[in-house]
């Protein structure tokens, strides 16, 4: 090969690795994706992260139900504290949403959320794509009506009856499914949740499979159809502090960057853009550039190379140099981010501690036994006193572990388990056991309004850090729980899931032959 | 190999992954529903891998497809099309006010009768969808509507609102399509009135440094509630609150039932 077949060789792979290297967008998705789910041992040990790092929230689309998650999700937060709304005022959730929504706008979507970094990636699949068209502008505000109905309105709804009811974590959000309970049930150690799977599951698995195959062949799927978290954000995007922003006075109006754009937007930074850097590429006239400082993205670097309208690809353009200021300042950026990122990893990883997995509570086993104290309830028997579990011995005992803003809990309680007392009577003996943690709630209240207080059933506090619950649930914080206890006082019946006086009538029928 | 090959390759080996992309979700919905409804409970991994068993090959062949594309893509890199221009017409609009300046008589008529129509389009629009939406929130604000099964309350308030809002959103695109002609009809008007009194030769006014002083001013005014807003909900516990729900699973919350 002669000198000039070799030059022209390695322009060739020059230009491929041009074309083919990841973006500095991709990098920082990546980097973004690792630090939401730093807890990567949750994945081998089957248990979700569960120290003082999850009073933050992660910007982006994240179940906090994930084994790896390393923060809070704020959709799942924000359906959670409308559920109080009633008594407090959402201050928190609602601060931190407008903080990262004048901060990052839907900047987030495009850099810093996993979901989406999944559906960039599914996109990249070689199939025919379906580009944007007035249906899919149409079907973009479908996410509005979801955010207004299911993230608020419903939640309020229901939090007039005290009922805890994520409508979009429980009916709609596949993050939750994927790596919250695809999570969970990926490791074997969880099998005792499979007993949870039913029609809610059967009907979230069937959207999931429609996101990702919809991903696969329309640009970012769920995001711009269905994302509340987007539609949020993108109230924000005109302000916000970092995303892309066009001078009105260099714009020409050739449309170029609105034709490059995947997304249905209708200018540059509008509430559908999620800043992913296209329509900088293709500006003619420079007119788009990056908000916000240039430590990180200056014009031009984002996405891989487009071909502008004359042609002219921006990498092959000769690049102006950057200052030696704004050089360093990157290199110190990057530095911090690899600090953080590694220090991150270290301390979930390393120093972070899951619990011991406990197998005392299997069925066929001795119920192990716990102090619970009861609470003191309307027409409550051993009000005040504490009991053990030994001490229903001689008796079928049926004992429900719950928490108050478990909505499941809360409906079995109310619907299905006073019919064991219709059934019964005085025949079996019902314990209801509340977490440890009282949420800032006053539990007795709540059990006084809401829940069966003439059935003759006991209420109690799982006392010592729900030592009684973790070690019947083989330690997974996983709600609501339900076991049967036959009269010597050994386990019959567990289930880690929302239960139905079928099922439960099932086992003590025999329990009492 | 010629240009035309690399195109038929690209083609057959995306039509083919479609359609096993395709027929692998309709087989994992397919899986599901029939797990669902073989029972008994509780599953087992082994009585869910029985039944993802009969896909497996389904799912090694799309995995390998899938694969071959990005092989494809990478030795072989389609060309990318040419970027289509999609111009905002409300914006041509506004150059063509300002080109064309002042207009007179015949023309400056026709332009106010466009600009009355799409101001009372839009009145009208917003009228109709504030009226629509009282429904969906009535039914809301009535706790009756949400008492007993859940589910089924949930599915009854859904489906209004959607039906309610299905409606609004289909007003406003009309409204939309009609206002997007009424501008098209006065852009022809601008036009006429360029080529037979010739322009004025003027730029739309746009002031980036008032805009971006705007946005400043929010962003700052946003900056002091967020920070207010998170100090009080420390102290009124909406942070323990956060921590308690997220340390605890819910499984209903993740859609396991």
């Amino acid at each position: 090969m002669n000198k000039t077949e070799n030059h022209k060789e390695k322009t060739k792979i020059g230009q491929w690795w041009a074309n083919h290297k990841p973006s500095k967008r991709r990098l920082i998705q990546l980097y973004a994706a690792l630090l939401t789910n730093a807890n990567l041992k949750g994945f081998k040990s089957g248990y979700i992260y569960q120290g003082n790092a999850k009073y933050a929230c992660a910007p982006g689309l994240n179940c906090y139900s994930c084994p790896a998650a390393s923060a809070s999700c704020p959709l799942g937060a924000l359906q959670n504290a409308m559920r109080d709304a009633n008594k407090t005022i959402p201050f928190y959730i609602v601060g931190i949403l407008l903080l990262y929504g004048f901060l990052f706008g839907r900047w987030i979507c495009g850099f810093l959320c996993p979901f989406g970094l999944l559906q960039d990636l599914l996109y990249k699949i070689k199939t025919p794509k379906i580009k944007k068209n007035r249906l899919t502008r149409t079907a973009s505000y479908l996410k509005y009506f979801i955010l207004a109905y299911l993230v608020i309105l419903l939640p309020l709804t229901y939090a007039v009856q005290e009922y805890p009811m994520p409508g979009f974590c429980k009916y709609i959000c596949p993050s939750g499914l994927l790596i919250g309970a695809g999570g969970l049930l990926s490791n074997d150690l969880n099998f005792n949740l499979l007993g949870a799977l039913g029609p809610l599951f059967t009907w979230k698995f069937l959207l999931l499979v429609i996101f990702i195959l919809g991903s696969v062949f329309i640009y970012r799927f769920f995001c711009r159809f269905f994302c509340p978290l987007g539609a949020l954000y993108g109230l924000f995007n005109k302000i916000s502090w970092l995303g892309v922003k066009m001078e009105k006075s260099k714009c020409t109006n050739c449309g170029l960057c609105v034709g490059a754009c995947d997304m249905d937007i209708r200018h540059v930074g509008d509430h559908e853009c999620i800043s992913c850097g296209k329509c900088v590429n293709v500006c003619p006239t420079n007119a788009i550039r990056y908000k916000g400082p240039k430590i990180m993205l200056a014009p031009n670097e984002v996405g891989l190379p487009l071909k502008t309208k004359q042609n002219v690809d921006p990498v092959d353009a000769p690049g102006t140099p950057l200052p030696k200021k704004t050089k360093i300042a990157r290199l110190l950026v990057a530095i911090a981010m690899f600090a953080v990122l590694g220090g991150a990893l270290v301390y979930y990883n390393f120093i972070d501690q899951d619990p011991v997995r406990s197998t005392a509570g299997q069925v066929g086993s001795l119920c192990p036994d716990f102090e619970m104290s009861v609470y003191k309830t309307e027409n409550a028997p051993y009000a005040g006193e504490t009991l053990k579990p030994s001490d229903s011995l001689g008796k079928v005992t049926v004992i429900n572990f719950w928490y108050i803003y478990c909505g499941g809990c809360v409906h079995e309680l109310q619907d299905e388990f006073p019919l064991l007392y219709e059934e019964y009577g005085d025949r079996i003996e019902v314990i209801v056991v509340h977490s440890d943690q009282e949420y800032g709630q006053d539990i007795t209240a709540f059990i006084n309004d809401n829940l069966p207080t003439d059935c003759g059933f006991i209420y109690t506090r799982d006392q010592a850090g729900e030592a009684f619950f973790y070690t019947l649930t083989d330690s997974t914080p996983a709600w609501p729980c339900t076991i049967i206890i036959d009269e010597y006082g050994v386990i019959q019946f567990k289930t880690i899931a929302n239960t139905t006086f079928e099922e439960l009538s099932g086992v003590i029928d025999e329990l009492l032959k | 190999m010629s240009k035309t090959a690399q195109k038929w390759i690209h083609l057959i080996v995306s039509c083919i992954l479609s359609a096993m992309l395709i027929g692998l979700g309709i087989a994992l919905i397919i899986s599901c529903l029939d797990i669902y409804n073989s029972g008994p409970k509780p599953y087992t991994p082994e009585s869910i891998a029985a039944h993802f068993q009969k896909i497996s090959l389904l799912v090694y062949l799309t995995a390998a497809c899938v694969v071959l594309g990005i092989v494809l893509n990478l030795v072989m890199p389609q060309e990318k099309k040419k970027v289509k221009a999609f111009r905002d017409n409300a914006e041509t609009l506004s150059r063509l006010e300002a080109k064309a300046g002042m207009l007179e008589g015949e023309f400056a008529q026709k332009a106010a009768k466009e600009k009355n129509l799409r101001k009372i389009l839009r009145l009208c629009t917003a009228i109709a969808c504030v009226l629509l939406a009282i429904r969906p929130l009535l039914h809301f604000m009535n706790q009756d509507n949400f008492l007993g099964d859940k589910t089924q309350c949930v599915i009854r308030a859904m489906t209004i609102a959607l039906v309610y809002g299905a409606a609004s959103l289909s007003l406003t695109f009309l409204c939309k399509a009609l206002c997007s002609k009424s501008i098209d009809r006065q852009i022809d008007i601008y036009k006429a009135s360029i080529a037979s009194n010739g322009a004025s030769g003027l730029k739309p006014v746009v002031d980036d440094d008032k805009d971006a002083k705007r946005a400043f001013i929010l962003r700052c005014v946003l900056a002091v509630a967020a920070i207010t807003f998170i100090v009080l909900g420390i102290f009124n516990g909406g942070a323990e609150a956060v921590l308690d729900k997220a340390n605890a699973i819910c499984m209903e919350c993740i859609g396991m039932g």
